[in-house]
């Protein structure tokens, strides 16, 4: 089917913006196909995005009474929030601005005809480029971002690795030394250092050059080094770059190669590595890493599982934790899989059984758990991520509904059922505080505050024999059986014995986020 | 003296803010629109990009280049939206909102002035009753609904009615505009 302009491209944007539910998988298939190939309409598609736009600000100021509509400006009966949002503020700044000039401000008015300064207005300099991720990252004095933003200008990286997402979805990762100029949101240059382009479709002809050298890239993913002598070297790792060299007509350079540069020497074929150069994926790896191995040295860490192993028949799970207080745990049956990146170790949860069973010895005041988790399916009413056998006063249960909202329980204290979900599919950070002395609990998704509850009895928190991927209870028969089967992955899961704040759990969440 | 100056100086700026923010409300939701799967997203990311604006009102220069300014606030909280939300909501990929995106900086300022005027003309032009049909998705989650149920049919069948509806105000929108081809 051609993918041209036509009445059922026409209706299918239509009804994308009425309820993209509504489009059967064949209509999403060829409205994306006709969307990808044909500006026109994309053309199309955006101004039927403003008309969206206009008919939601109609309805917002019209009552039920169809009549002819009438100029409105633009205040409705229903704002939309964002304009309460900054309506709210600027209230909360006239008030202040009341309190600071209770009678006419307009006397103060800066506009003197003996003001010998001609007021200047700081010139617009926008952000071309945000930091997406960074490691240890640090940029010289002078040649440095302002805060996340990176403007038109020279950047010297002295210690590190970031990567910088341009506007057009461009993402260049750099590691340090490295001294590069952003020019435009389509250019870049490097005078010294490595870099790596992870170009979109949209951001087609963007070009990263050095002294020698103009890299055009044609929808690909391609290196280039630049070493303190100026030996520089290009590598394509997908797509295509054409390459312009001085005094050389334009060529293509296609995936899988790559050139070296000596000055003394003429250019060479070398082998292309794609490890040599970072991603925004390998430098949050590192991110994450930096960060877990502090965590698990906290002197609270009860446990601090990282799914890491040396074989994949192991049937430990070692904590990391560097206390020593909860031994290993043991692996009923499970599969060592990957996690968020590549390189990192996870336990998939997906056949009946699969668990890791430990006990954790002791009473406790506060405690915290964190981990994160990627959820397949949820086959049953409840489904366990880390629960005490049984469920006994002051024990503490972590279970999940069919829905994918997080359900929790202090025996004899509370249950507590989130409103917000777990996503199916998608690598989710959760944590927990239980505080027996506040008594009070605070549980948190990807950071975020999403269920809070205050209890009576201040007793201590505890939990014994316990299991993570499924729940242990102990029958009439004084056997324990398990059930409420996991089925995804979790790639890190620890428990503290102290209340980590509400700062600290976020920044797990952002050390830990970076795995796209 | 000189500090409540300054407060005063920013008071202005803070003013300036909302006097174009107001004024170009309706582009700036019909641009993150474009980019997000549906109101509820772009609601929330409208009010995150508007305090970005409002606390950095002080780095533009110009009023006339609010537009690519904001613009360029947008995309960089759609991204992190559209990061942060789990891959079924978005039905299109991040490279295709991305170009669609870009590409729209190629239309000129004046296009959207004119396109509202059209909208409103076009939408005149409906019976009262398709009128209310076309407004009826925006008041509330269950009015489609509601009105196929009190007309005896289905949900899909009434989407499908309101499709090819809106495909005429567009159609009529173009026309005006003379952007048919």
């Amino acid at each position: 089917m051609s993918s041209e302009p036509s009445p059922l491209t026409d209706e299918l944007i239509e009804r994308y913006f009425l309820d993209p539910q509504t489009l059967s998988e064949a209509e999403q298939a060829t409205l994306i196909r006709a969307l990808k190939e044909n500006p026109s309409v994309r053309s199309r598609f955006r101004v039927a995005a403003f008309i969206d736009a206009e008919l939601r600000f109609e309805s917002s100021g019209e009552e039920s009474s169809p009549a002819p509509i009438a100029p409105t400006s633009s205040q409705g009966n229903a704002w939309p929030k964002w304009v309460l949002a900054i309506a709210a503020t600027l209230l909360l700044i006239g008030v202040l601005g009341y309190v600071n000039w209770p009678a006419k401000p307009q006397q103060t008015q800066p506009q003197i005809a003996d003001n010998p300064e001609p007021t200047t207005q700081p010139e617009v300099v926008t952000a071309i480029a945000q930091l997406d991720v960074g490691h240890n990252h640090r940029f010289e004095p002078g040649f440095a971002p302002d805060g996340n933003e990176f403007r038109e200008g020279k950047y010297h990286l002295s210690e590190g690795e970031v990567t910088l997402t341009f506007q057009n979805g461009v993402a260049v990762s750099l590691e340090s030394p490295a001294r590069f100029s952003i020019i435009d949101s389509m250019r870049m240059q490097l005078d010294h250092g490595r870099a790596r382009a992870i170009v979109p479709e949209s951001g087609h002809g963007f070009v990263i050059e050095t002294s020698t050298m103009v890299v055009e890239d044609l929808g690909t993913e391609f290196g280039v080094v630049v070493d303190d002598e100026q030996n520089q070297e290009l590598h394509v790792f997908a797509g295509e770059v054409r390459l312009h060299e001085k005094n050389s007509p334009p060529e293509l350079l296609t995936e899988n190669s790559a050139l070296a540069w000596a000055t003394d020497t003429k250019r060479r074929s070398i082998t292309p590595d794609d490890q040599a150069f970072a991603t925004s994926m390998s430098i949050g790896y590192k991110r994450w890493l930096d960060h877990s191995l502090k965590l698990r040295e906290d002197p609270a860490a009860l446990f601090y599982f990282d799914f890491e192993t040396e074989s994949r028949k192991s049937e430990e799970v070692i904590n990391r934790a560097t206390t020593g207080i909860v031994d290993n745990g043991q692996l009923t049956s499970g599969i060592w899989a990957t996690g968020r990146w590549p390189e990192k170790g996870a336990m998939l949860f997906e056949n009946t059984g699969d668990r890791i069973e430990l006990n954790i010895p002791g009473e406790y005041d506060q405690i915290t758990i964190m981990g994160w988790v990627q959820i397949n399916r949820y086959d049953f009413a409840l489904q366990t991520v880390f629960n005490s056998v049984d469920y006994s006063p002051g024990q503490h249960h972590w279970n999940l509904t069919r829905g994918g909202s997080l359900r929790m329980g202090l025996s004899s204290q509370y249950d507590l059922t989130s409103k917000q979900t777990l996503p199916r599919n998608m690598w989710t950070h959760v944590a927990a505080q239980i505080d027996a002395e506040a008594k009070e609990s605070v549980y948190y998704i990807n950071g975020e505050e999403v269920g809070r509850k205050k209890w009576n009895d201040k007793i201590p928190i505890r939990y014994g024999p316990s299991s993570i991927g499924a729940w242990g209870h102990t029958n009439r028969s004084g056997k324990v059986v398990y059930s409420r089967d996991l089925r995804g992955r979790i790639d890190e899961i620890a428990l503290f014995s102290r209340v980590l704040s509400a700062d600290e759990i976020r920044d797990a969440y952002e050390a830990g986020s970076n795995f796209q | 003296m000189s500090k409540n100056t300054l407060n005063m100086g920013s008071n202005v700026e803070k003013d300036r803010f909302l006097t174009l923010f107001l004024k170009h409300e309706r582009e700036l939701a019909g641009i993150a629109r474009a980019s997000l799967p549906d109101w509820n997203a772009v609601d929330d990311v409208l009010q995150e990009a508007s305090l970005v604006m409002w606390r950095k009102i002080d780095q533009l220069q110009s009023d006339d280049e609010f537009i690519p300014w904001a613009r360029m606030v947008l995309r960089f909280e759609v991204l992190k939206y559209r990061r942060s939300c789990s891959r079924d909501r978005l039905l299109l990929d991040d490279d295709l909102v991305a170009l669609i995106a870009i590409e729209a900086k190629d239309e000129p300022p004046e296009y959207v002035q004119e396109q509202r005027s059209a909208i409103r003309a076009c939408l005149g032009k409906f019976s009262a009753e398709h009128q209310k049909l076309l407004l009826a998705p925006y008041t509330r989650d269950e009015a489609v609904k509601e009105m196929a149920e009190a007309a005896g049919k289905t949900a899909n069948s009434l989407y499908k009615r309101l499709g090819r509806l809106r495909t005429k105000l567009h159609d009529c929108v173009r026309m005006q505009l003379g952007t048919t081809t």
